[in-house]
């Protein structure tokens, strides 16, 4: 019995292919939850008061999505061709959050895949010798309007064919 | 006798970062296994590492590990009243590494250095921190390392509220 799918191993990534991931996410105010839940204090995304009372300071008096939470789901929206046979996430870089995210707006995601390589010293730290390889993506998140709301560039070690469990 | 009331406002302005300072953030969060099964299926984190026990163990871990982007914004959200409640955007990240894997029942801890600081080129009443956060667990070895840029206010224009 495999738990993951047999078509997002290290051989199956094609350097300059984009991936467009086949599910949205809409996101409602659940936001204010997330932004609770990892201890973020910062009242611009949970307090409808101070944001009216502030349009200059705030999205115009509208509660902004914290961004590390639509990073979060854009991730996810991109994980089972990307994330679900890998090993480990060796680093994120480059990360820009383009354009505010607000309740009401569903999200999208696409990876680019941008180099691959199975000799690099970090594997050895998450892995058997010979076992996975890198690979590096661009994750682009977009809203409804098709605007790219989130761009980060991410290396995964993901797991080869013959090893996966 | 009168009441006495005190407002308290949290958060630093841009005058009150030091180039060099560097923040211990206070609280702390043990992670627990049922909210890091709950993140990464809630985000739709369709990676069994991290929600099926059988699976985790047979990729070698005793358990399923806490999904680096919860650790991220656990490591996050608790720099945030020290770093950017009085911010008016979150810029991005960069060098984020997560140089261990985090199980339930982990405790994690974060600081952060203030790398630089400039004036907004455009807006003179705002300018952007840059800032190292590492994350730490309770046995003070490093969970998840990044930087981040940060748009906050200045006092001189906004401390007033």
């Amino acid at each position: 019995m495999h738990f993951t799918r047999d078509d997002n191993l290290y051989e199956d990534f094609v350097v300059g292919e984009t991936i467009v991931h086949p599910r949205g996410r809409t996101i409602s105010d659940e936001h204010m939850m997330w932004t609770n839940f990892v201890l973020n204090t910062a009242q611009l995304h949970f307090n409808q008061k101070m944001c009216d009372d502030s349009p200059e300071t705030t999205f115009n008096g509208r509660r902004v999505v914290y961004g590390g939470i639509v990073f979060a789901f854009v991730a996810g929206l991109a994980s089972e061709e990307t994330e679900e046979n890998a090993l480990a996430h060796l680093s994120y870089d480059e990360g820009r959050h383009l354009n505010p995210v607000f309740a009401g707006d569903t999200l999208f995601a696409e990876s680019t895949v941008l180099s691959k390589t199975d000799d690099d010293p970090r594997l050895s730290a998450v892995s058997k010798a010979g076992q996975a390889g890198v690979v590096k993506l661009l994750l682009r998140g977009k809203n409804q309007k098709g605007e790219v709301v989130l761009e980060i560039t991410r290396e995964l070690a993901v797991l080869k064919r013959e090893f996966r469990p | 006798m009168g009441e006495t009331r005190r407002l308290v406002v949290r958060g630093r302005f841009y005058e009150d970062f030091k180039v060099g300072d560097i923040y211990r953030h206070h609280w702390g969060r043990t992670l627990e296994a049922g909210e890091a099964q709950f993140f990464a299926t809630a985000t739709m984190n369709a990676v069994p590492l991290y929600f099926n026990k059988l699976h985790a163990q047979a990729l070698g871990h005793p358990a399923p590990p806490v999904h680096p982007l919860l650790v991220m914004n656990v490591v996050f959200g608790m720099t945030v009243e020290d770093l950017s409640e009085q911010a008016l955007a979150h810029l991005g990240y960069w060098k984020m590494t997560f140089p261990r894997f985090v199980y339930p029942g982990d405790t994690l801890l974060s600081s952060s250095e203030v790398l630089d600081k400039r004036e907004s080129g455009s807006k003179p009443d705002r300018g952007i921190v840059h800032v190292r956060t590492t994350g730490t667990n309770q046995r003070g070895e490093e969970v998840c390392l990044y930087e981040r840029k940060i748009l906050v206010k200045k006092r001189s224009a906004y401390g007033g509220r």
